[in-house]
Protein backbone atom coordinates (compact mmCIF):
# COMPACT_ATOMS: atom_id res chain seq x y z
CA UNK A 1 0.00 0.00 0.00
CA UNK A 2 1.55 3.47 -0.97
CA UNK A 3 2.93 4.99 2.41
CA UNK A 4 3.27 2.76 4.10
CA UNK A 5 6.56 0.48 5.21
CA UNK A 6 5.69 -2.66 6.74
CA UNK A 7 7.85 -5.15 7.05
CA UNK A 8 8.63 -8.22 9.38
CA UNK A 9 12.47 -9.01 10.03
CA UNK A 10 14.19 -12.19 12.23
CA UNK A 11 17.14 -11.53 13.55
CA UNK A 12 20.10 -13.64 15.84
CA UNK A 13 20.14 -12.97 19.63
CA UNK A 14 23.05 -10.75 18.98
CA UNK A 15 23.33 -6.55 19.20
CA UNK A 16 24.74 -6.24 15.84
CA UNK A 17 21.83 -7.72 14.11
CA UNK A 18 19.96 -5.56 16.68
CA UNK A 19 21.51 -2.39 15.12
CA UNK A 20 20.86 -3.30 11.58
CA UNK A 21 16.92 -3.67 12.98
CA UNK A 22 17.18 -0.09 14.40
CA UNK A 23 18.85 1.28 11.42
CA UNK A 24 16.23 -0.30 9.23
CA UNK A 25 12.95 1.35 11.27
CA UNK A 26 14.94 4.56 11.30
CA UNK A 27 15.71 4.97 7.75
CA UNK A 28 11.85 5.02 7.29
CA UNK A 29 11.35 7.22 9.89
CA UNK A 30 13.60 9.78 8.39
CA UNK A 31 12.08 9.44 4.94
CA UNK A 32 8.74 9.93 6.19
CA UNK A 33 9.70 13.24 7.74
CA UNK A 34 9.13 12.53 11.93
CA UNK A 35 10.99 15.03 13.97
CA UNK A 36 14.60 14.18 15.47
CA UNK A 37 12.75 14.33 18.88
CA UNK A 38 10.35 11.68 17.52
CA UNK A 39 13.42 9.70 15.94
CA UNK A 40 15.28 9.83 19.19
CA UNK A 41 12.33 8.33 20.98
CA UNK A 42 11.74 5.55 18.53
CA UNK A 43 15.48 4.70 18.52
CA UNK A 44 15.34 4.68 22.57
CA UNK A 45 12.42 2.69 22.16
CA UNK A 46 13.94 -0.13 19.98
CA UNK A 47 16.94 -0.30 21.38
CA UNK A 48 15.33 -1.31 24.93
CA UNK A 49 12.92 -3.38 23.31
CA UNK A 50 15.34 -5.30 21.69
CA UNK A 51 17.82 -5.22 24.38
CA UNK A 52 15.19 -7.09 26.74
CA UNK A 53 13.94 -9.88 24.26
CA UNK A 54 17.89 -10.58 23.04
CA UNK A 55 19.09 -10.18 26.92
CA UNK A 56 16.16 -11.09 29.22
CA UNK A 57 14.23 -12.92 26.62
CA UNK A 58 16.41 -15.19 24.62
CA UNK A 59 19.39 -15.16 27.14
CA UNK A 60 21.55 -14.41 24.49
CA UNK A 61 20.81 -17.75 23.22
CA UNK A 62 22.66 -18.18 19.70
CA UNK A 63 19.35 -20.87 18.75
CA UNK A 64 17.10 -18.19 19.78
CA UNK A 65 15.88 -16.12 17.12
CA UNK A 66 13.89 -12.31 17.46
CA UNK A 67 11.08 -10.96 15.46
CA UNK A 68 10.38 -7.70 14.18
CA UNK A 69 7.26 -6.30 12.55
CA UNK A 70 6.75 -3.01 12.45
CA UNK A 71 4.92 -0.35 10.27
CA UNK A 72 5.18 3.04 9.47
CA UNK A 73 3.26 5.62 7.74
CA UNK A 74 3.39 9.38 7.97
CA UNK A 75 1.07 9.25 10.95
CA UNK A 76 2.45 7.05 13.47
CA UNK A 77 5.23 3.97 14.14
CA UNK A 78 4.13 0.35 15.02
CA UNK A 79 6.99 -1.97 16.19
CA UNK A 80 6.27 -5.35 17.42
CA UNK A 81 8.95 -7.41 19.45
CA UNK A 82 8.84 -10.91 19.87
CA UNK A 83 11.20 -13.27 21.46
CA UNK A 84 11.46 -17.04 22.51
CA UNK A 85 11.78 -16.44 26.40
CA UNK A 86 9.24 -17.72 28.51
CA UNK A 87 8.10 -14.28 29.13
CA UNK A 88 7.70 -11.69 31.96
CA UNK A 89 4.90 -9.88 33.77
CA UNK A 90 6.03 -6.31 33.63
CA UNK A 91 3.81 -5.45 36.33
CA UNK A 92 6.21 -6.73 38.92
CA UNK A 93 8.80 -5.36 37.35
CA UNK A 94 10.12 -2.56 40.42
CA UNK A 95 9.69 1.04 39.82
CA UNK A 96 13.40 2.35 39.02
CA UNK A 97 12.45 6.24 39.52
CA UNK A 98 11.41 4.85 43.18
CA UNK A 99 14.33 6.35 45.93
CA UNK A 100 15.23 2.86 46.90
CA UNK A 101 16.37 2.15 43.33
CA UNK A 102 17.79 5.45 42.00
CA UNK A 103 20.90 4.29 42.47
CA UNK A 104 20.50 0.70 41.28
CA UNK A 105 23.04 0.20 37.30
CA UNK A 106 19.85 -1.73 35.77
CA UNK A 107 16.07 -1.61 35.16
CA UNK A 108 15.08 1.63 33.32
CA UNK A 109 14.29 0.04 30.06
CA UNK A 110 10.67 -0.71 30.17
CA UNK A 111 10.23 2.48 32.41
CA UNK A 112 11.82 4.42 29.52
CA UNK A 113 9.96 2.41 26.88
CA UNK A 114 6.73 3.61 28.72
CA UNK A 115 7.63 7.30 28.78
CA UNK A 116 9.10 8.07 25.22
CA UNK A 117 6.23 6.01 23.34
CA UNK A 118 2.54 6.88 23.31
CA UNK A 119 1.53 2.97 23.63
CA UNK A 120 3.41 0.07 25.01
CA UNK A 121 1.78 -3.25 25.38
CA UNK A 122 2.80 -6.85 26.18
CA UNK A 123 1.27 -10.28 25.10
CA UNK A 124 -0.54 -12.14 27.93
CA UNK A 125 3.01 -14.26 28.56
CA UNK A 126 4.85 -11.12 28.36
CA UNK A 127 7.25 -12.24 25.39
CA UNK A 128 6.23 -9.93 23.25
CA UNK A 129 5.74 -6.02 23.30
CA UNK A 130 3.85 -3.98 20.94
CA UNK A 131 4.78 -0.11 20.96
CA UNK A 132 3.25 2.91 19.01
CA UNK A 133 4.84 6.38 18.22
CA UNK A 134 2.63 9.13 16.81
CA UNK A 135 3.60 11.55 14.19
CA UNK A 136 3.44 14.38 16.35
CA UNK B 1 20.02 7.31 9.39
CA UNK B 2 23.06 5.60 10.80
CA UNK B 3 23.01 4.76 14.45
CA UNK B 4 26.50 2.85 14.76
CA UNK B 5 27.77 2.64 17.81
CA UNK B 6 30.63 3.81 19.57
CA UNK B 7 31.92 5.82 22.09
CA UNK B 8 35.12 7.69 22.05
CA UNK B 9 36.67 8.97 25.44
CA UNK B 10 39.67 12.18 25.25
CA UNK B 11 40.87 12.18 28.83
CA UNK B 12 42.69 14.96 29.80
CA UNK B 13 44.48 15.28 33.46
CA UNK B 14 43.92 19.06 34.83
CA UNK B 15 46.43 20.28 37.08
CA UNK B 16 43.67 20.56 40.31
CA UNK B 17 43.63 16.69 40.33
CA UNK B 18 41.17 15.83 38.35
CA UNK B 19 40.10 14.58 34.90
CA UNK B 20 37.97 15.63 32.33
CA UNK B 21 36.59 13.00 29.86
CA UNK B 22 35.36 14.66 26.67
CA UNK B 23 32.85 11.66 25.28
CA UNK B 24 31.39 11.42 21.60
CA UNK B 25 29.69 9.22 20.27
CA UNK B 26 26.94 6.67 21.65
CA UNK B 27 26.64 5.32 25.11
CA UNK B 28 24.27 2.07 24.16
CA UNK B 29 23.82 -1.62 24.93
CA UNK B 30 26.37 -2.50 22.16
CA UNK B 31 28.91 0.36 23.46
CA UNK B 32 28.52 0.25 27.50
CA UNK B 33 30.32 -3.02 28.23
CA UNK B 34 33.58 -1.89 26.51
CA UNK B 35 33.06 1.74 27.63
CA UNK B 36 32.81 1.29 31.61
CA UNK B 37 36.26 0.13 32.36
CA UNK B 38 37.34 3.13 30.43
CA UNK B 39 35.92 5.17 32.11
CA UNK B 40 37.01 3.47 35.75
CA UNK B 41 40.42 3.82 34.69
CA UNK B 42 39.97 7.51 34.08
CA UNK B 43 37.81 8.09 37.40
CA UNK B 44 40.67 6.44 38.83
CA UNK B 45 43.76 8.58 37.64
CA UNK B 46 41.90 11.52 39.36
CA UNK B 47 42.62 12.68 43.07
CA UNK B 48 39.77 14.82 43.54
CA UNK B 49 37.04 13.28 41.05
CA UNK B 50 35.86 13.64 37.23
CA UNK B 51 34.40 15.71 34.90
CA UNK B 52 32.37 14.13 32.06
CA UNK B 53 31.54 16.22 29.16
CA UNK B 54 28.89 14.62 26.82
CA UNK B 55 28.42 17.81 24.74
CA UNK B 56 29.64 15.14 21.59
CA UNK B 57 27.77 12.83 22.87
CA UNK B 58 24.29 11.70 20.75
CA UNK B 59 22.43 9.13 21.98
CA UNK B 60 22.23 7.39 25.26
CA UNK B 61 19.82 4.35 26.73
CA UNK B 62 19.47 2.35 30.05
CA UNK B 63 22.74 0.52 29.69
CA UNK B 64 24.55 3.65 29.48
CA UNK B 65 22.23 5.12 32.27
CA UNK B 66 23.51 1.98 34.18
CA UNK B 67 27.63 2.64 33.22
CA UNK B 68 26.79 6.40 34.63
CA UNK B 69 25.49 5.03 38.24
CA UNK B 70 28.08 2.67 38.43
CA UNK B 71 31.05 5.28 37.80
CA UNK B 72 28.96 7.66 40.39
CA UNK B 73 29.01 4.29 42.67
CA UNK B 74 33.13 4.01 42.39
CA UNK B 75 33.51 7.62 43.01
CA UNK B 76 31.73 7.62 46.10
CA UNK B 77 33.39 4.86 47.53
CA UNK B 78 36.72 6.64 46.62
CA UNK B 79 35.25 9.65 48.07
CA UNK B 80 35.55 11.41 45.07
CA UNK B 81 33.14 13.92 43.29
CA UNK B 82 31.58 13.13 39.62
CA UNK B 83 29.98 15.88 37.50
CA UNK B 84 28.33 15.95 34.26
CA UNK B 85 28.50 18.68 31.79
CA UNK B 86 27.05 20.15 28.44
CA UNK B 87 24.17 17.21 28.56
CA UNK B 88 22.40 17.61 25.25
CA UNK B 89 18.49 18.77 25.54
CA UNK B 90 17.23 15.26 24.57
CA UNK B 91 20.08 13.75 27.08
CA UNK B 92 19.03 15.87 29.88
CA UNK B 93 15.58 14.87 29.93
CA UNK B 94 16.44 11.17 29.85
CA UNK B 95 18.06 11.91 33.38
CA UNK B 96 14.64 13.84 34.34
CA UNK B 97 11.97 11.42 33.15
CA UNK B 98 14.76 8.38 35.09
CA UNK B 99 14.78 10.97 37.74
CA UNK B 100 18.99 10.25 37.68
CA UNK B 101 18.99 13.88 38.07
CA UNK B 102 18.52 13.52 41.96
CA UNK B 103 21.47 11.29 41.48
CA UNK B 104 24.35 13.56 39.59
CA UNK B 105 25.70 16.83 39.45
CA UNK B 106 24.68 17.85 36.43
CA UNK B 107 26.28 21.14 35.20
CA UNK B 108 25.38 24.14 32.71
CA UNK B 109 29.24 25.03 31.67
CA UNK B 110 32.76 23.95 32.78
CA UNK B 111 33.28 26.27 35.59
CA UNK B 112 30.08 24.84 37.15
CA UNK B 113 31.54 21.17 37.22
CA UNK B 114 34.89 22.56 38.60
CA UNK B 115 33.05 24.43 41.57
CA UNK B 116 31.35 21.05 41.65
CA UNK B 117 34.16 18.89 41.72
CA UNK B 118 35.22 20.71 45.23
CA UNK B 119 35.26 19.24 48.36
CA UNK B 120 32.69 20.24 50.96
CA UNK B 121 33.98 22.92 53.36
CA UNK B 122 34.89 21.62 56.42
CA UNK B 123 33.06 22.24 59.30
Amino acid sequence: MEGICHKRMVIASDLEAARQVENTILDEVERYGYSDASAFSIRLAIEEGLNNAIKHGNGYDPNKTVQVAFAVTPQQVVISITDEGPGFDPARVPDPTCDENLEKPCGRGIMLMRAYMDEIHYNPCGNQVRMVKKNS
Amino acid sequence: MDSSTGLTIHVVVQDAGAVVMKLSGNLDAESSPGSLPRILDALDQSQTGAIMDFAGVKFISSAGLGVLVETQRRAQAAAKQLALVHLPPQLYKIFKVSRLDQVFRLCQDENDAIQALRPPPQS
